[in-house]
């Protein structure tokens, strides 16, 4: 299989679809009961993103955000990757240890408390863990994650190690993309699946479409 | 004056007075290689070490250090530049995520350093200055005039090299 855009029918890419679906909806359901209230997702998508624009695709390279990220292992490699800006961090940060929001700016980071940055990283261990269990149970395939890591940086240096992945195989990356609010609110911006190109192979053809066809 | 934006796996040649940035590397190394008397120079922002390693696949050569290191050699060569008079300066590589050793990308930085290392060193080209590795992301902007590197971090610091 290759990740190119025009290599990837209309059927496999429902079935990919409806991975990022089911891995999305119970991250959704983790969040609602770490946060105690209702979680909503958005139709999930899977985008296809040329090399050169992925650094562009969250509103500018150089933008600052705060990242956390699970390496997969198993019978699937690849990333899970969460994206929020600073006043989304911010809220998360209030929901979980229930405490007045800060002020959000953009050199914000240094006053991320050692709780703060705990508290993101277990939300983002707790999503990604379910996302990740729930595709592991769909597909019967091997996915285990790793410790989380979070990064306040650069958006295109976060991303690079997607882009890194997705380059060894082809021009493009393909994302699993989802988006979680809460009262139309968005809680996670950007939740981002992004196998390698073997895994996606494998995911589908555990779901018995074959990808060669 | 033009800027112009060398995006991942790109590369760019321009004369003086025009400059060159990349916004955003991590893993990414950016490598700067200029003619300082004919003040040619051009960038090049490399994704992955070696196009050894990915022989079957159709891929663009300026996503790796090697291949791509070579390009733009040529282009600068092609442009007026005298291959004796290159100098080089690269910035990049830095490792943004703690992850463990089973996942092989989180040396990516390292590995894209060396490559890039090796390659000049093969071309005969100095390597001038660097700000290579860490954890930090880096965005640099190239002055072909005056060959300096300005690398700027996340807390807006910045350095020229």
């Amino acid at each position: 299989m290759n990740t190119n855009p025009d290599r990837i029918g209309g059927i496999q890419k429902d079935i990919l679809r409806e991975i990022a679906n089911i891995g999305a909806g119970h991250a959704a359901t983790a969040l609602s009961a770490l946060l105690e209230r209702p979680i909503e997702q958005s139709v999930p998508d899977i985008v296809f993103v040329p090399l050169a624009e992925i650094p562009n695709m969250l509103g500018g390279a150089d933008k600052v955000v705060v990242a956390g990220l699970l390496g997969i292992t198993g019978d699937v490699f690849g990333y899970l990757i969460m994206i929020l800006d600073f006043e989304q961090a911010n809220r998360i940060i209030s929901m979980v240890r229930d405490k007045p929001i800060q002020n959000s700016e953009v050199s914000g980071f240094h006053k991320f408390s050692v709780m703060d940055k705990s508290a993101l990283s277990e939300t983002v261990n707790i999503m990604g863990g379910s996302y990740l269990t729930a595709i592991a149970e769909f597909t019967g395939l091997k996915v285990y994650p790793s410790i989380p890591c979070l990064c306040m940086d650069m958006v295109g240096a976060v991303l690079n190690i997607a882009a890194a992945e997705a380059g060894k195989t082809g021009d493009y990356a393909m994302f699993f993309q989802s988006e979680l609010f809460n009262n139309k609110e968005r809680i996670i911006g950007n939740m981002f699946f992004v196998p390698d190109e073997e895994s996606c192979s494998k995911i589908l053809e555990s779901l018995g479409c074959n990808c060669n066809e | 004056m033009n800027s112009y934006a060398v995006d991942i796996a790109m590369m760019k040649v321009v004369r003086s007075p025009d400059q060159l940035y990349s916004l955003g590397l991590g893993s990414c190394v950016g490598v700067a290689i200029f003619d300082p008397a004919m003040r040619i120079g051009g960038l090049i922002h490399v994704l992955l070490p070696s196009s050894l390693e990915f022989e079957k696949a159709n891929h663009v050569r300026t996503k790796f250090a090697d291949s791509g290191i070579h390009d733009l050699v040529n282009e600068l060569i092609k442009s007026g530049a005298s291959k004796f008079r290159l100098k080089a300066k690269m910035a990049g590589g830095a490792a943004m995520f703690t992850l463990q050793n089973a996942m092989p990308n989180n040396m990516i930085g390292k590995r894209n350093v060396v490559s890039c290392r090796e390659t000049l060193k093969n071309l005969g080209i100095d390597i001038i200055s660097q700000d290579i590795g860490g954890n930090k992301g880096r965005t640099i902007i190239f002055d072909v005039e005056t060959g300096q590197l300005t690398v700027r971090m996340v807390d807006r610091s910045e350095k020229i090299i």
